[in-house]
């Protein structure tokens, strides 16, 4: 995806609203994954990430660059983050948690946003392939043997095995050939 | 250098798709050495397990669903839908998720816990409480031991006709060794280390762990024995099974990745499997009789203390916790937790009998330091004393 810098910020200030889908797309799913990691609370870290987007849109023509939108959207959602959490606090809990990621450790935060930007990366990734060879995918990743995956999407256990073969091809090849190939015996087999 | 400096994360990226330029290269590694927050993200990275987890959730997510009610509720109109660009002209498609799913013996790379850096939190209790690191003792054929730290790496020792050589937090048999000659590789409170074993299997010990082995595998079955918390990747050798034995139960697999918790103060021992086949055996069956039983990846064979096996599903993610450095409690009494505690700090924890038992969730990196850990769980109703090596915990008010 070509990112276009200076049409995001001109169709800002146009109040263009194909801009804010355009941004939304971008960064929802790097800031759900950051409130949840924050927050614990798979749908409160959704309702945030829509709501910060929301805040940003209000203010729309403040911004010069994707550098200050990234900025305004990490601290918007961490500040909303932060007031769930006191906010829960303040209720008496049974289930209690206790932090792996301390909101207010800036290091932590750090890698906390450099995680949520590779999530959303590999999120869009995903939505990218084709779809059933996506569909087929999402399946494998939950664990579904061949079998289980051709019942579920109702196609044959070979177009099974020939969406994840396709998914390989896909790929850059990032180990050694070898171990590509044993994966796709693996694959296979299984 | 770089006129701009690159974001790390289409670094990392570019770095699995091996698409790194000597430069980039050169920025990563300075990136990585450059603190242990960052080192532990890049091995986030390197987690299968972990980011499997993380992507299928998020995976779950409907962002088309959400930007349409967000646009309704701005806009008060239907969407702008914006289609994708038709994949056919698009040159990089690159399906990531494989990548996902191959991330897999990065344990090379991986580096031995380092110091954690203090957060300067004005909790300071005994300085001399620090996380676990690679430490381990070699017991040799002959009973005599060698002392393994990081102090030095590189060849150990000949003896026995094997080689064993020594690197960073792991140890390597090569050669022909002799056949029955037995070594004894243990770690104690506080330790952790990596091993080779003569035929390739890779083998990850927990704190206060133990595993003994031959130098050189004979015959027509590869035997070993463990105690404590194990992880192993075992090599294919359609020819000879790997047999595990815990004491308790047999382990029996064919080229496969498992983890086996055989503490024997856990209430139960748990063999989770995450890719292959193994068959778990109870040759001591209050029956009389040898039960097995045989699971599939993801699932867990657990043997209670009657001898009976159960199997379950497993969270591998919270399974391979410890191996990826980290703790992750999932609806876990405070007792278990606090054992696991136990075990990598190298203390003694004893409750107050006023204790409630209650269960808790969620996450703490293995490196971090006695005062962490105590901050992190600072949020529940509990105290700490700590007296030496000694935590007494009580109920806060």
């Amino acid at each position: 995806m070509v990112i276009n810098e200076a049409a995001i910020i001109a169709g800002l200030k146009a109040d263009d609203n194909g801009v804010f889908a355009q941004l939304f797309d971008m960064y929802f799913i790097p800031l759900c994954y950051f409130a949840e990691k924050l927050t614990s609370d798979k749908e409160e870290s959704e309702d945030i990430a829509i709501d910060t987007l929301r805040k940003f849109w209000g203010l729309r023509n403040n911004f010069e660059t994707l550098t200050n939108i990234k900025a305004f959207l990490y601290i918007t959602t961490r500040n909303a983050c932060l007031n769930y959490l006191q906010y829960k606090k303040r209720q008496a809990e049974r289930r209690q948690e206790f932090a792996y990621i301390n909101i207010n450790d800036e290091a932590d935060i750090e890698s906390l946003k450099i995680q949520s930007e590779i999530i959303g990366i590999l999120y869009n990734e995903v939505q990218r392939l084709p779809t059933k060879c996506r569909n087929v995918f999402e399946l494998v990743l939950q664990g579904l043997s061949t079998r289980e995956i051709a019942q579920k999407l109702n196609i044959t256990e070979l177009n099974v095995r020939s969406q994840k073969k396709r998914a390989i091809q896909l790929l850059r090849l990032i180990f050694l050939q070898k171990k590509l190939l044993w994966l796709c015996l693996f694959w296979v087999k299984r | 250098m770089f006129k701009q400096e690159p974001e790390i994360h289409v670094i990392i990226i570019k770095y699995f798709k091996d698409e790194l330029s000597g430069e980039e290269r050169t920025w990563l590694e300075q990136w990585r050495h450059a603190s242990d927050k960052n080192e532990a993200l890049f091995n986030w990275f390197t987690s299968e397990e972990q980011v499997n987890a993380d992507l299928q959730r998020t995976l779950s997510i409907d962002r088309e669903a959400a930007r349409s009610k967000a646009m309704y509720e701005l806009f008060g109109e239907a969407p702008v839908v914006r289609m994708p660009a038709r994949r056919r002209w698009w040159k990089y498609i690159a399906a990531a998720a494989v990548i996902v799913v191959l991330l897999g013996a990065y344990f090379w790379i991986s580096n031995s816990d380092t110091q954690p850096v203090v957060q300067g939190k004005t909790v300071e209790p005994a300085k001399d409480i620090i996380p676990g690191s690679n430490k381990a003792i070699l017991t040799l054929g002959d009973k005599s031991t060698i002392v393994l730290d990081d102090a030095q790496n590189g060849q150990l020792t000949q003896k026995d006709g094997a080689v064993v050589t020594k690197k960073n937090g792991a140890l390597e048999y090569t050669g022909a060794g002799r056949e029955m000659v037995y070594n004894i590789l243990s770690t104690p409170k506080g330790g952790q280390y990596q091993l080779v074993l003569p035929d390739g299997s890779k083998v990850w010990l927990n704190a206060a762990s133990s595993i003994r082995y031959p130098v050189a595998f004979a015959g027509n079955e590869r035997q070993v024995s463990i105690t404590g918390e194990v992880y192993f990747e075992v090599a294919k050798d359609a020819g000879r099974p790997f047999v595990v034995s815990t004491g308790r139960q047999l382990i029996q697999v064919m080229g496969t990745k498992f983890n086996i918790n055989a503490y024997t103060d856990e209430p139960a021992f748990a063999t989770t499997l995450l890719e292959g086949s193994v068959k778990v055996g109870n040759p001591q069956s209050a029956t009389g009789k040898e039960q097995f039983v045989v699971i599939k990846p993801g699932q867990q064979a657990i043997l209670s203390n009657d001898s009976r096996f159960t199997i379950a599903d497993a969270n591998v993610e919270q399974v391979m916790a410890w191996k990826n450095g980290i703790f992750f409690f999932k609806d876990d009494k405070l007792k278990t937790i606090m054992r696991q505690i136990a075990r990598w700090y190298d203390v003694d924890v004893v409750f107050d009998r006023n204790v409630k038992e209650e269960v808790f969730s969620g996450k703490i990196p293995r490196s971090s330091s006695f005062a962490e850990v105590l901050s992190a769980l600072s949020n529940l109703d509990i105290k700490f004393e700590i007296k030496g090596r000694q935590v007494i915990i009580e109920q806060a008010k």
